[in-house]
């Protein structure tokens, strides 16, 4: 959950710069710059755990908030992977069920859903706003400088503050791939399992050759 | 301080204020003065959408004056204030009201959609001095 302070900046910042936004105005407009945000920088993700039965193939994954948007990898207790795809949003389908019972480990990559929390405020990570503010604060600027007809708009602005929020974007995606090191490599989710072939499900996926969205 | 215009009451109170109809009987009487607050939501709707951006239902509208909230956000609320007082005023035939009504309109729009109010402009028809 953000945190109050981190929300109050950023809206009074928001109003600061664009002269009669309204309040209601910037949180939809915030909403749609965090799913945005998060759906193509994949940083926000959870890890679950599933158990496998025999014979079956669908699970349904339940994130404690936020809404899934792509599947990251599976993993068994040793690391290694289990083949599985996520066609319907929400529902894990594995290649091969196992024989018996079967602990595994799901990491799903999310993004913002409805309902907000209080205040229409959308329910996201809290480390999102320390990290990322500005960028975030591009994005809103972007976006609403974008809308025709008020008093704020203003294309050429606009144009700059949504590259400034791709930017961002590109920046969080890099940071999460090397889980928030520095001078490091790409971060990889466990290779033991990495697989080049598109049989096998997500096990390819993350392995920094690819756009993961 | 209590918070200004908050509710319907607030709304009317301070427009009779505004168009020097405070005593009774009143020249502009309730109903009347409810359609024009009723419309000028609905125009501010066509203006603004963000501002009703998180009202779940239809737009409401109001059928008495009372303690009923208008949800507005503060900074907004002036130019419904004005958008009221203009569309009440428009009834009147006077060109002097005429001119009122359209400068209350024009402050109605351009706090909506504007950075700056221009003010009321000088009333048409007046006598020169």
């Amino acid at each position: 959950m953000m945190a109050e302070q981190d929300i109050d900046q950023l809206l009074a910042q928001a109003a600061v710069h664009m002269t009669g936004a309204a309040n209601s105005g910037i949180k939809a407009a915030l909403f749609e710059v965090l799913a945005e945000f998060f759906t193509d920088s994949s940083s926000w993700w959870e890890t679950l755990t599933v158990t496998l039965l025999p014979d079956t193939f669908d699970y349904t994954l339940t994130v404690s908030e936020g809404q899934v948007v792509r599947l990251a990898q599976v993993t068994d207790a040793n690391g290694s992977p289990v083949a599985a795809v996520m066609p319907v949003v929400g529902t894990l389908h594995v290649a091969r069920p196992p024989s018996t019972a079967q602990v595994v480990y799901a990491v799903v990559i999310k993004t913002v859903t409805l309902p907000t929390a209080k205040q229409q405020i959308p329910v996201a990570p809290d480390w999102v706003l320390p990290l990322w503010h500005v960028g975030i604060l591009d994005g809103i600027l972007g976006k609403m400088m974008n809308m025709p007809a008020k008093s704020y708009s203003n294309a050429d602005k606009a144009v700059y503050h949504l590259r400034r929020f791709r930017k961002a974007i590109s920046d969080a995606r890099v940071s999460t791939l090397r889980a928030n090191t520095h001078g490091t490599q790409a971060w990889r989710f466990p290779q033991t399992f990495s697989s080049r072939s598109q049989q096998g499900g997500v096990p390819s996926t993350a392995n920094g050759n690819e756009r993961m969205f | 301080m209590p918070a200004a215009l908050e509710t319907v009451g607030d709304y009317v109170g301070d427009a009779r204020t505004l168009l020097q109809d405070t005593v009774q009987p009143y020249r502009y009487d309730d109903p009347s003065l409810l359609v024009a607050l009723n419309v000028t939501l609905l125009e501010a709707r066509r203006l603004r959408a963000d501002l009703f951006v998180f009202h779940r239902h239809s737009l409401e509208a109001f059928n008495a004056v009372d303690d009923k909230e208008v949800r507005i956000e503060p900074p907004f609320r002036l130019a419904i204030l004005y958008g009221l007082i203009g569309h009440a005023l428009q009834r009147d035939q006077e060109d002097v009201q005429d001119a009122r009504a359209t400068a209350f309109l024009k402050l109605f729009d351009d706090i909506l959609t504007g950075v700056r109010q221009t003010g009321l402009a000088p009333a048409q028809g007046q006598p020169t001095a």
